[in-house]
């Protein structure tokens, strides 16, 4: 294997309020908490967290490192994808937690069943579901003509 | 949860973390001798990833700390003792029988070793 074959890739995610965000991903998402990097003056510099097979990195919004949270800079540009069994089930938990939904869950032309929904820090999480396993030519001839 | 598979999916860490603990309780330092015995030095977990995969294997329910834990030491699962719980018991065991099957189908497509 190449050294330069990458292992994973792993977001990093900047809120204020890193030990309520890091609270919520747990009670909403399911998340399991594998680490944590704390200040002496309690500052969080991070907090490990385990999605399934994937990491996401929490720190607290830092803007001398130019770390700066969805809320400071008017939103985020990014969307992160959970897939799981029960996206239904996920996403009441998720709002229950204190998610707000974006766009309600419902079947995808690309076989998905799939929604959107905003955290209390302003991170955007789109809930997914295999569901009939279509083909890449399947979803191109269910392709929509424009978005 | 998927009926097929009623225990969560387990990592190659994970999986050595849990046939560490099927012959009983350990401490986390003696995780990290087994998986090396085991494999022949092949897979090593660094105490990073001994901690990390414990932390997971907490959180899935599948291991619990023991009460003889030091309490007081710093927090470091090298020093920490550990057993599987039930679940914990059922998941190692479904994984072993998948490794024996694909261990067996690999055999039958000629990949076996002479030496083993």
């Amino acid at each position: 294997m190449s050294e330069q074959r990458p292992v994973a890739v792993t977001p990093h995610l900047f809120v204020r309020g890193a030990e309520k965000a890091v609270g919520f991903y747990v009670k909403a998402f399911g998340a399991a908490e594998l680490f944590r990097n704390t200040f002496p003056d309690g500052t969080i510099g991070f907090v490990e967290l385990a999605f399934g097979d994937g990491r996401v990195l929490i720190s607290e919004e830092a803007p001398a490192l130019n770390a700066l949270a969805p809320r400071t800079v008017g939103g985020s540009p990014v969307m992160l994808m959970i897939e799981v069994n029960d996206v239904d089930a996920l996403a009441e938990q998720a709002v229950e937690a204190g998610a707000t939904v974006e766009m309600p869950v419902e079947e995808a032309f690309w076989g998905e069943r799939y929604g959107v929904l905003v955290d209390p820090f302003g991170h955007r999480w789109a809930v997914s579901t295999v569901r009939e396993g279509l083909t890449p030519d399947d979803i191109t001839s269910r392709t929509p003509p424009k978005i | 949860m998927d009926p097929v598979n009623p225990t969560p999916p387990l990592t190659q860490a994970g999986f050595l973390v849990l046939l560490a603990l099927a012959s009983g309780e350990r401490h986390g330092y003696a995780v990290m001798r087994f998986a090396e015995e085991a494999t022949s030095g092949r897979v090593r977990l660094p105490p990073g990833t001994l901690y990390r995969t414990i932390s997971r294997l907490l959180a899935d329910g599948l291991v619990e700390e023991t009460e003889d834990s030091d309490r007081d030491a710093p927090h470091d699962a090298r020093r920490r003792y550990y057993r599987l719980t039930g679940l914990g018991r059922l998941a190692v065991q479904g994984e072993a029988d998948l490794m024996a099957a694909l261990s067996s189908a690999a055999a039958r497509a000629g990949l076996r070793r002479s030496d083993s």
